[in-house]
C-alpha cells in the first residue's frame, strides 16, 4: 500500500511522508480528545465551585436570620417585666415562671440566666439539648455584656464560644434592674445544630474550622481534613476564598463564618466532585467520534484508490 | 517493628489530643411547627406571658438595623454583598386589604422615632371594611399533621403497605445504669422511581396519607397492640406488630412511619439517645428520617438520615417511670432520581440510655 518512491524516481520530501502524516493526525486526535475532556471537567467543576460559593454565602446570610431569632428571644427575656427583680432577689421560681415560656416559644434550645459572678441562676433547655452547667465564670462575654449595657447595642452581641459541650453560637445581653446590670442572659444554639439547619437550606455539607485550621463542627458524615493554619489565618484576615479537596472527591469552598459583622471562624461548604467522570465520558465519546470519522474517510480513500488502480 | 510501634503510639496520642468534632443532633436541625399546642408554662399548663418593657421597641429597631449588611464581606467572602437590606426580608401575597392609600384604622401611637407605629380602632373613628365586617370568618385550617407527600412532580403518594408480621428481633441485654439497647428496626425501602408508573389517582384519599396523620392527633396513648422490643430497665413498644418498619416499592415522595413508646423502668433518670446504623448505600444519601414526640409539631424538613448515623443523638431525659412516645418517619424526597431505583436499605435504630 505504501508507495515510497514516486514514478519519476525522485526521493520523497520529509514533510510528504505518510507516516509523518499519520503521527501528526494521531497527535492531533489525542490532543483534541484530551482538550475536550479537560474542558468538560473544568466546566463541571466551575459550576460546582459556583454552587459552593453560593452555598457559603447562603449559609452566612442564614446565620443572620439565626442571630435575629436569638436576639429576639434575648430581648423578650431581658425586657420582660419582673425578670430583673427576680434575678436581683435570686428568686428562681419567679424567674422560671417568666423565662421558661419565652424559651419554649422561641425555639432556641438553650437559655442560661447568669449572675455577674458567673453562677447559673436558671437554665432552661429543650429536650435533648446539652445539660446545664453550674457556672459560666471565666466567660469574657459576661463582663463585656455588663460593661456595654449602656452602649449603643445595650450590651447585646453574638459570638461563637467553644464550651466543653461543643462550639456554640451564644447571644449575650444584660438584665437591668433599677438602672443596674444585675445579671446576664445567654441564648445559645449548638453550632453543629445550626450548621445542620443551614446545611439543609443551602444543600451542601458545612464545616467550621478554628483559626488554626482544626475542624470544630461539621454536617459531613466523613472526617474533614484540617485546613493549613496559614490558610486559615489568611481567610479569617480577609483573604479570598479558596478551594480544596477535603476528603476524597469532596470539594470544599473555604470562606468565613460571619457573626456580628466579624469573622468568627473558617466556614467550608463541600459537595462531591464528579467532574472527572464527566471528563472521562466526554473523552470516550470524542474518541469514538474521531474513530468513526477516520473510518468514514478511510472508506472514501479506499474507494478512490481502487478506482485509480483500476484505471 | 519499633518504628511501627512508635508511629502507632504517636498516632494514638495525636488522636487523643484532637478535640472531637461536633456533629448536629438531627432532633434540633429542623424547625418544629406547632399550630395547636399552647406555649407551655413553667407549671405545665398554658403560659401567661408577662408584659414587656416598652423600651424593647427601640432596642428591637436598633438590633434590626444592626443586622443589616454593612460591609462587602458580610457573606464571608463567598460572594460580595451588594445591598444593605435587612437580610431576613421576604415577600408575601396580598390577599386582603388594599395596596395603597391611607390606613383604615387611625394611628394610635408611635415609638422609636416613628419607625414603629400602632393603629387602633378607636370608637367613632373606625372605618369598617367594605363588607361591613359581616363576612364569614374562615376557621383556622392549620394543624400539626404531617402534610401529604407532594402530588405534583413526585407523583401521588403510594398506598400504605400492610405491616409485615415477623418475629420480634432479639434485644441484647445491657447493664442497668447504662442501658443501650438495639431493637433493630430493619427498614427496606426499595425505590422503583420509574416515572412511567404513577399511582392512578391524582387526589390522595385519607387512607393513603402518611400514617402520622392519625397518630399525631391522638392526645392519649392508644391501647397497646404492637410489639415490645426493649430490654431490662428500658421498655420499648411499637404500634406495629413488630418493632420494624417496612417500606416496599417506595416511590419518591413516599413515607412510612412508626410510633414507639419508650419507658424508663429503672430507679434512676437517664438520657435517651438514638443512632441509626447499618451498611450504607447511595440510598442512604437521599432518605430522610424524622423523630419527634407525638403531639408536637413534626420537624420541617425531615433531617437527612445520614445525620443520625454519626453519633448517639440525645432526645430526652426520662425520669424513673416516665415514658415518652416518638413518631419515627422515613421519607424519600420527591426529587429523588432513578439512580436509587431498585436499591434497598436496612437501618438499625440503636437506642441508648445513659444514666
Amino acid at each position: 500500500m505504501a508507495v515510497t518512491v514516486p514514478d519519476d524516481g525522485r526521493p520523497i520530501r520529509w514533510y510528504r511522508r505518510r507516516w509523518l502524516h499519520l503521527v501528526l493526525g494521531l497527535a492531533v486526535a489525542v490532543a483534541a480528545i484530551t482538550w475536550a475532556g479537560q474542558r468538560a471537567t473544568d466546566g463541571v467543576r466551575a459550576n460546582l465551585d459556583a454552587r459552593l460559593r453560593d452555598a457559603g454565602a447562603g449559609a452566612d446570610a442564614a446565620l443572620v436570620t439565626l442571630e435575629a431569632e436569638q436576639l429576639s428571644a434575648l430581648r423578650a427575656i431581658t425586657f420582660t417585666t419582673g425578670v430583673g427583680r427576680a434575678l436581683a432577689q435570686s428568686d428562681p421560681t419567679t424567674l422560671n415562671r417568666l423565662v421558661a415560656p419565652l424559651q419554649a416559644n422561641s425555639d432556641v434550645p438553650m437559655v442560661d440566666v447568669v449572675l455577674p459572678g458567673g453562677r447559673v441562676e436558671l437554665a432552661v433547655r429543650s429536650k435533648g439539648a446539652p445539660a446545664p452547667v453550674a457556672s459560666r465564670a471565666g466567660l469574657p462575654a459576661l463582663a463585656q455584656a455588663m460593661q456595654e449595657a449602656r452602649g449603643n447595642r445595650g450590651g447585646r452581641f453574638t459570638e461563637v464560644v467553644i464550651f466543653r459541650s461543643g462550639p456554640t453560637i451564644v447571644t449575650v445581653g444584660p438584665v437591668m434592674y433599677a438602672g443596674n446590670a444585675v445579671g446576664v442572659v445567654l441564648v445559645m444554639t449548638p453550632l453543629a445544630d445550626a450548621l445542620g439547619r443551614l446545611s439543609q437550606e443551602v444543600g451542601t455539607n458545612l464545616t467550621t474550622y478554628t483559626t488554626d485550621g482544626s475542624p470544630t463542627a461539621t454536617t459531613a458524615p466523613f472526617q474533614p481534613k484540617a485546613v493549613n493554619s496559614d490558610t486559615a489565618r489568611a481567610l479569617i484576615g480577609g483573604a479570598a476564598i479558596s478551594m480544596r479537596y477535603v476528603h476524597g472527591d469532596e470539594r470544599e469552598a473555604l470562606g468565613r463564618l460571619v457573626l456580628d459583622h466579624q469573622a468568627d471562624a473558617v466556614l467550608g461548604a463541600s459537595l462531591n466532585d464528579n467532574s472527572a467522570a464527566t471528563g472521562r465520558a466526554v473523552r470516550l465519546y470524542a474518541g469514538l467520534g474521531l474513530l468513526g470519522a477516520v473510518l468514514i474517510f478511510s472508506s472514501f480513500w479506499v474507494r478512490v484508490a481502487n478506482r485509480r488502480w483500476r484505471l | 517493628m519499633a518504628a511501627a510501634v512508635v508511629v502507632a503510639l504517636w498516632g494514638a496520642a495525636m488522636a487523643h489530643a484532637a478535640p472531637p468534632i461536633a456533629r448536629p443532633n438531627p432532633a434540633f436541625v429542623s424547625v418544629h411547627l406547632d399550630y395547636v399546642g399552647p406555649i407551655p408554662g413553667a407549671s405545665g399548663g398554658a403560659a401567661t406571658l408577662a408584659p414587656l418593657d416598652p423600651a424593647v421597641i427601640a432596642q428591637a429597631v436598633a438590633d434590626q438595623k444592626y443586622l443589616g449588611f454593612t460591609s462587602a464581606d458580610d457573606l464571608g467572602g463567598f460572594l460580595p454583598v451588594l445591598t444593605s437590606r435587612f437580610a431576613p426580608v421576604g415577600e408575601g401575597r396580598a390577599l386582603v386589604g388594599r395596596a395603597a392609600g391611607n390606613s383604615q384604622i387611625p394611628q394610635f401611637a408611635q415609638a422609636a422615632n416613628g419607625q414603629v407605629n400602632s393603629f387602633a380602632a378607636v370608637r367613632g373613628t373606625f372605618t369598617p371594611p367594605p363588607d361591613g365586617g359581616q363576612g364569614p370568618v374562615t376557621s383556622p385550617s392549620n394543624n400539626n399533621r404531617v402534610p401529604p407527600p407532594n402530588q405534583g412532580f413526585g407523583g401521588t403518594p403510594p398506598p400504605k403497605p400492610p405491616p409485615t408480621r415477623t418475629t420480634t428481633p432479639t434485644t441484647p441485654t445491657r447493664p442497668p445504669r447504662t442501658t443501650p439497647t438495639t431493637p433493630t428496626t430493619p427498614t427496606t425501602p426499595t425505590t422503583p422511581t420509574t416515572p412511567t408508573t404513577p399511582p392512578p389517582t391524582t387526589t390522595a384519599p385519607a387512607t393513603t396519607g402518611p400514617p402520622a396523620e392519625t397518630s399525631t392527633t391522638t392526645p392519649t396513648p392508644p391501647p397497646f397492640v404492637g410489639a415490645s422490643c426493649g430490654t431490662t430497665g428500658l421498655t420499648i413498644t411499637s404500634d406495629h406488630s413488630t418493632c420494624e418498619i417496612h417500606a416496599v416499592n417506595m416511590a419518591p415522595g413516599g413515607s412510612v412511619s412508626e410510633v414507639m413508646t419508650v419507658r424508663n423502668d429503672t430507679a434512676e433518670p437517664f438520657t435517651l439517645s438514638l443512632r441509626a446504623d447499618g451498611t450504607q448505600s447511595s440510598l442512604w444519601n437521599d432518605l430522610r428520617m424524622g423523630v419527634w414526640e407525638v403531639g408536637t409539631g413534626a420537624p420541617v424538613p425531615l433531617p437527612p438520615l445520614l445525620f443520625w448515623t454519626t453519633q448517639a443523638n440525645p432526645l430526652a431525659t426520662l425520669q424513673p417511670g416516665e415514658s415518652i412516645r416518638y413518631e419515627i418517619e422515613l421519607f424519600l424526597p420527591a426529587a429523588t432520581g432513578n439512580a436509587d431505583q431498585g436499591l434497598a436499605a436496612t437501618i438499625d435504630l440503636v437506642w441508648t440510655a445513659q444514666g
